[in-house]
């Protein structure tokens, strides 16, 4: 009998860690690195460039910060699969926060 | 018998996938990590704000910058990043001395971003651009010096998660304690990759 109960009791643990959100995959979690890392390098190369305006550049390297942070909160943070509200919550942070910075930084001067 | 890797293994790869939403870590921890990002919002758009009344100031105190010291930073935060994804996914199944390796290596990534940021201030000072050189200065210590300290934060969170995890082994109770450090974690993270743009790269 205490065998048995014990047996539940581990099951009811394990459970909880069973509920996992999604198969783990190295490569899923490697290629959302290898973009952020990139998305790191795009910017970077764009702050040097001269080839286009100054408003593009700033735009642009805005934009793909906010897409890089994205990544972060779906992927690494694991938000995709979580309660909707927390998405929505996120989502409107990313794009009033975004959107924002490109107005000050563009448009209010 | 709870706590070998074989049976966490086997129960969790049985029952992946059984509900669709899941909450990782707990509410407060969420709370707390988006009242963090209002306020970190609040200071992007007062530095977004201040720089647009001052374009010149900004621009050319932000060329003393050297940018090469905030790419390694972000590539050091996305990498530590990484590693603790990575270690929550060996702790979910069972691999204690996988996700202890994991941690140690997320851990000397904090521990490498803040011996680089110490080299950055202390070239800047060296030069002469201190806290109250100008507005540019006040707002990149003010940012980089409130960021810094989360990254001590989460790095001694990542270091307590690493020794309860030698002392205690792996349960349920663990597994949610990592949840919540590595949420902490990647905030501290995406944090940056606004800040870095904002202060080093746009013109």
């Amino acid at each position: 009998m205490t065998n048995s109960s014990q047996i539940k009791q581990v099951q009811t643990d394990m459970g909880l860690i069973a509920q996992q959100p999604h198969k783990s995959s190295l490569v899923k979690d490697l290629v959302v690195w290898l973009g952020l890392v990139v998305f790191t390098l795009i910017s970077f190369i764009l702050g040097q460039n001269q080839a286009i305006s100054t408003e593009q550049a700033t735009a642009i390297i805005i934009l793909v910060s906010f897409v890089k942070i994205r990544l972060v909160i779906r992927y690494f943070m694991e938000v995709k699969y979580a309660p909707l509200l927390l998405k929505l919550a996120m989502d409107v942070w990313c794009l009033a926060v975004c959107g924002l910075l490109i107005f000050l930084l563009l448009f209010s001067f | 018998m709870a706590s070998t890797p074989e049976n966490l293994t086997g129960l969790t790869t049985t029952s992946t996938n059984s509900s669709k939403e899941y909450l990782p870590s707990e509410l407060g921890v969420w709370m707390f990590v988006l009242g963090d990002m209002l306020v970190f919002s609040v200071l992007f758009g007062s530095y977004a704000w201040e720089r647009a009344l001052q374009h010149g100031l900004f621009i050319t105190a932000q060329s003393e910058l050297n940018q090469t010291f905030g790419v390694v930073n972000t590539i050091l935060l996305l990498t530590g990043s990484l590693f603790v994804v990575l270690a929550l996914h060996a702790a979910r199944k069972g691999k204690t001395k996988h996700t202890q390796q994991l941690l140690l290596l997320a851990i000397s990534t904090g521990v490498g971003f803040f011996i680089n940021k110490v080299f950055e201030y202390r070239d800047k000072i060296s030069n002469g651009f201190t806290l109250l050189s100008n507005d540019f200065f006040m707002f990149y210590y003010m940012l980089t010096g409130i960021h810094l300290l989360h990254v001590c934060v989460g790095t001694c969170a990542l270091i307590y998660l690493y020794k309860r995890l030698s002392a205690q082994g792996l349960s349920t109770d663990y597994i949610k304690h990592l949840e919540s450090g590595g949420i902490v974690w990647h905030m501290v993270d995406l944090l940056w990759i606004a800040l870095f743009p904002l202060l080093y790269l746009i013109k």
